[in-house]
This record gives structure tokens, sequence and C-alpha cells, in this order.
């Protein structure tokens, strides 16, 4: 049976999306604010009464937007973990992921041995699970998942956070 | 030849080049992905998708309401290309885009490996007919 030691894991994940449930923090993924959630809550803010006003609409905004976020996020990380299982699963060994949730299409990185980006059999199996993660993503959001593999050898981790990168963890596949 | 076959063969030809050069499998790597976008655009546009005429990427972005022309170009690729056509696409993309995140030390056999993914590209794009 194949198992999966992660530095990290669901725990970790949640600790970090917890990070930004603040408003301050939620300016920075505006781009997840969908027309719909705006709607809504527009819509019930100047619904509800003399007593609904700018504030409830605001605040039924946030949380709006905050459970769509929050729902995206969680759906990243499950697709991104249903790869690197089925990748497990086929024999390939996943070293590291990372994950960035402040951008209109989240992305996400999957580093594999450089070896395995020569093995086309991986690359096909690999890559085949990819798009079909995708697509279930974009299915269900109406976004583009950005997910791409990367080779492991001296990945710049530098240049992943600073470009967003900043959620990640670290793999041990045991057979 | 239509433009856009003959701009991708001619990266094509620098990618070889460098090949052949034995220095910068970095590069190789990034003209060939480059010589498959004019590859793939030239074999699939122009294409109706959404109801509209899209002769260009711009187009495509547009009727799949989507934000960029990379991940437009990708999605044509993988709709309207076979899978595994699609999939040495995607391969040479994200070489190309995440070469930020790598060392520039690239193996020969890398640089190989794009060849060999930047030809079947081609020849799917441009099959020989008997």
């Amino acid at each position: 049976m194949t198992t999966i030691d992660k530095k990290g894991g669901t725990d970790s994940f949640y600790i970090y999306l917890n990070r930004f449930k603040t408003e301050a923090r939620f300016e920075k993924a505006k781009e997840f604010y969908h027309v719909d959630v705006v709607a809504d809550a527009y819509k019930q803010g100047f619904t509800d009464g003399e007593n609904s006003g700018k504030k409830e609409f605001i605040e039924t905004m946030l949380t709006k937007s905050a459970e769509k976020f929050t729902a995206k996020a969680n759906q990243v990380y499950i697709l991104t973990n249903l790869t690197i299982s089925y990748l497990a699963s086929n024999g390939y060994n996943v070293n590291s992921f990372f994950i960035n949730l402040f951008h209109v299409n989240p992305k996400v990185i999957i580093a594999v041995e450089n070896d395995s980006l020569l093995n086309d059999d991986f690359i096909e199996l690999a890559y085949t699970k990819v798009f079909e993660m995708k697509e279930v993503f974009s299915n269900l959001f109406g976004n583009t998942l950005d997910m791409g593999i990367v080779g492991n050898n001296e990945l710049d981790i530098q240049a992943l956070a600073e470009d967003g990168y900043d959620y990640s963890e670290d793999l041990v596949i045991h057979e | 030849m239509s433009k856009k076959r003959d701009h991708g063969e001619r990266n094509k030809q620098l990618s070889d080049a460098l090949l052949d050069g034995k220095v910068y499998y970095d590069w190789t790597v990034t003209v060939a992905f480059y010589s498959s976008i004019y590859f793939v655009e030239d074999a699939i546009l122009p294409k109706t998708i959404n109801s509209i005429e899209c002769k260009c990427i711009s187009d495509v972005r547009k009727a799949y309401k989507m934000n960029g022309r990379h991940e437009s170009r990708e999605r044509l690729v993988w709709e309207h290309l076979d899978p595994k056509t699609a999939i040495k696409y995607k391969w040479l993309d994200d070489k190309s885009r995440y070469a930020r995140y790598t060392t520039y030390k690239l193996t020969a056999a890398e640089a190989l490996k794009a060849q060999e993914y930047l030809t079947y590209i081609q020849k799917e794009c441009y099959p020989v007919t008997e």
C-alpha cells in the first residue's frame, strides 16, 4: 500500500487559509469576487427592509466572498492531492507542490524528479490527470485552474514565493 | 506556406541550431515552445468557438471568456487537437513557463525531448497526405 508523508497536510492548509479571513487580507483576493456574489448581496441588502443598509450589504458580500474563496481554495487543495495520490498509486513520486490562491485563476505547480519529465509514460499519465482536474475545476467555478508540473532539481523556492506560490508541502512517499 | 507556419519553422531551425551548439539547452526548449505556438494556431485557426469566428488567439480568448492568451491557447489545443499532441504541447508550455523557477542548466536529454515533442506536434499539425 502506498502512503504519503507530508510536511503540512490538511490541518496546515486550513491554518494557512484562516490567515486570510480578515477583511484586509481578502482585499488581496478581490479577484475572486464573482458578479453573482455581489448581485446576491446587493439584492439581499436592499430588500430586507429599513434596517438593511450599507453595513449589512458589505458584511453579506464579504461573508459570501469569503465562502466562495474558501470553497475554491479547498477545491484547489483537494484536486492537487487527488493528482498526487493518483501518481503515487501508479508508482510515481511527487516531491512537493506549490499553490497560489491569489490569482483570478488559482495556480498549482507539482514538483517531480527531473527524470520523470523525460519518461513518456509518466508524462502521458500525469498530464492526462492534470487536464482532468482542470476540467473539474472549470465546471465547478467557471475559472481556469492553472496546474502544471516542474522538475524538482534546483527549484527556486524564493522565486515561487515572489510569484504568489506561498503555500507548499513537501512529500515523502512510501511503497 | 502560411506566415505562421513559416515563423514556426524558423523558430524550429533556431531551436535545432541551439541544440547543435550544446550550450543553451534552456533556450532550445523555450524556442521549441514558441515554435509550437505558431504550428498549433496555424493548424486550428480560424475556428468558430461559441458562435464567434476566431481568427487569432485574441478572438479565442474572448470566445472562451478567459483572461489570458496562454490559458486560451492551452484550452484551444486540448479541445481541437488529439490528447497526445495536447499533452506534448502542455509539457513544452510548462517547461518554458516554469524556467523562471528552475536552473538554466538543462540537460541535453531535456532539450532532445523538447525537440522530439516539437517534431511530433509539427507532424500532427501538418500531416503528409499520400
